[in-house]
């Protein structure tokens, strides 16, 4: 499949990354080799098959072998407060802080 | 440079007990070589060696004071630098974090530290992780110390150089598709990536969450299961982890009679080098003097593997890696409005290849294409669980070579995504099916290193590092 400049421009848009036109270039070419590379998967038919981490597909059948699902521990922890990293250390990383609350542009129009 | 093969954790741990060195005087040395080497390699973007004579200072204490220590304490380690040490700078290689300062430690961190392992440095790697050969990274590349006209491999490209250079005597690195295991094996060294869900990524700068996992970079086996002691086992902080034994040092050297090794017959076929294809099969041929049958077997899902690992791993780092946007931490570029503000700090801040991944993500999981690409490797994915799953019914390991390619040269592959991609042909397997799997070195080729790669079953990190460790003995 090709991939072309408006496919390049649209999911610039939806990662919210400006390209430059040589980018958009660039990139329309190597996303094209690679996702050809990707159809190969085409030769596989998995039309039957379920992701077994899919609750609402639970009743169907499941393919065994997501031993990583089955063999994990005790996943949660209690809910306690703690004071984990410094508030004072963590702000420190803002590229704009003002009256110690990180400062932005305005998100909506006035 | 040569890497010096009498350096183990444990001689310098005992040296260290018998006086015949202090954890300072170590300190200094390792810092003496790195001022006079790296500035050829380039394996280190950072370095912190007021804390690592700090931090040595207290292992002499203890030592002088007669306090049992671990064999981890006073031995100096570098950091891949996605890996938060607080108060450190953590830059993943990227110039989005050049100036961030983690702060909080990973949890590999914390348990080294209190293991008593000094940190030396934090190590060059490809951006956030993505590469197959230190070249993507936004401080330089790295040379590979064994040959400095090749790449380490990637993409704990610095953490590799770094041991190999006798830079540090360890080192932590992080395995998503093989970049543990393809630049230890491009320097001939140990790399150990821990079965999915065996070692806490807390304070690891995610790339593709369903594929990370931390493990050590060595110069031998042992030290190798020294340090996976140390860094795994649960950790309130990552709720994929698994309560399982993490104990491996004492099984070094029990029996493998009887014991079955696996060949899968698809990862002998075309792409692989013919050299590194003899010198694997002269390693297996090896192996029956421990007692070990060999067995072909078929995978024939495998083959798939690399498609369906660049569609996931792109898909989810499409989404991790949108938190770089500008507005909590790292790089911000100043615009007049909000959304021009994320869209020029994501195009200033990240470098080719970084785009380039999320643009393939964004595609994989974008409306009318989320079935035909996401969801299906998805489903494949685990249909080549299931043909592990059952190949591990039959056999105890599986044994491939690490890379299918000797070290190449430096910008060789830089300028053909799809050709680099080809490099992570033979690890990504083992990240799709979530088993661990260990590069080392089985002799050279040209002067250049070869790796051979042993996968386990789930959580067999014991039995893979004992083979390994008999193999090393041959």
């Amino acid at each position: 499949m090709k991939i072309d400049i408006q496919q390049i421009e649209h999911l610039a848009k939806l990662a919210k990354i400006s390209l430059t036109e040589a980018e958009k270039n660039r990139f329309a070419k190597d996303v094209t080799s690679i996702i050809d590379y990707f159809d190969q998967l085409n030769e596989i038919n998995s039309s039957k098959f379920v992701i077994p981490t899919e609750p609402a597909l639970s009743e169907v059948e499941r393919v065994e072998g997501s031993q990583i699902l089955n063999k994990v521990g005790e996943p949660f922890h209690s809910d306690e407060p703690k004071n984990l990293f410094s508030t004072d250390k963590t702000l420190a990383e803002a590229p704009e802080l003002e009256a110690n609350q990180i400062k932005v542009k305005a998100v909506f129009d006035r | 440079m040569k890497k010096q093969k009498n350096i183990s954790i444990r001689s310098l741990h005992e040296g260290l007990l018998n006086g015949e060195f202090t954890a300072t005087n170590l300190v200094v040395d390792f810092f003496k070589k790195i001022k006079k080497d790296d500035k050829k390699i380039n394996a280190f973007i950072s370095l912190c060696e007021e804390r690592a004579l700090i931090k040595a200072g207290e292992v002499d204490e203890q030592i002088k004071n007669k306090v049992k220590i671990n064999l981890l304490a006073g031995i100096p380690v570098a950091i891949k630098d996605n890996l938060l040490v607080e108060g450190l700078k953590c830059t993943a290689g990227s110039k989005m974090l050049t100036n961030y300062v983690a702060p909080y430690s990973a949890t590999v961190i914390e348990r080294l530290e209190k293991a008593g392992a000094i940190i030396i440095g934090k190590t060059n790697m490809d951006e956030f992780a993505m590469g197959s050969s230190g070249e993507t990274s936004n401080f330089g590349t790295t040379k590979n110390p064994l040959d400095q006209k090749k790449v380490p491999g990637g993409s704990s490209s610095g953490s590799a150089a770094a041991v190999a250079a006798d830079m540090a005597v360890f080192a932590l690195g992080s395995d998503t598709g093989g970049s543990i295991r393809q630049p230890a094996s491009f320097c001939g060294l140990v790399g150990l990536k821990p079965t999915y869900g065996r070692v806490s990524r807390h304070g690891l700068i995610a790339l593709s969450s369903s594929f990370d996992q931390i493990g050590p970079l060595t110069r031998s086996v042992e030290d190798s299961a020294i340090v996976f002691e140390n860094i795994a086992g649960p950790d309130n902080f990552d709720s994929t982890l698994a309560d399982e034994d993490v104990s491996v040092l004492s099984h070094l050297g029990a029996s493998l009679k009887g014991q079955t090794v696996g060949i899968p017959k698809e990862f002998f076929v075309a792409g692989m080098d013919e050299e590194i294809k003899k010198k694997t099969e002269e390693t297996i041929e090896n192996l029956k003097s421990l007692g070990l049958k060999i067995k072909e077997i078929s995978l024939p899902l495998s083959k798939y593997s690399l498609a369906i690992y660049y569609i996931l791993m792109t898909a989810e780092l499409s989404s991790n890696l949108s938190r770089f946007d500008g507005v909590r931490y790292g790089f911000r570029a100043d615009n007049e409005t909000l959304l021009e503000m994320y869209e020029k700090t994501r195009a200033m801040g990240f470098g080719d290849e970084v785009k380039r991944r999320i643009i393939l993500g964004t595609f994989v999981l974008s409306s009318g294409y989320v079935d035909a690409y996401y969801r299906k490797a998805q489903k494949v994915r685990e249909l080549i669980r299931a043909e592990f799953k059952n190949a591990f019914k039959e056999v105890d390991y599986i044994i491939t070579p690490t890379s299918p390619c000797l070290p190449f040269n430096l910008g060789e592959k830089f300028n053909d995504p799809l050709t680099m991609y080809l490099s992570d042909i033979y690890t990504v397997s083992a990240n799709v099916v979530g088993i661990p799997a260990l590069s080392m070195p089985i002799g050279e080729i040209k002067n250049l290193p070869v790796g051979l790669q042993i996968m386990g079953d789930f959580y067999h990190e014991k039995e893979i590092l004992n083979l390994a460790s008999q193999i090393e003995k041959i």
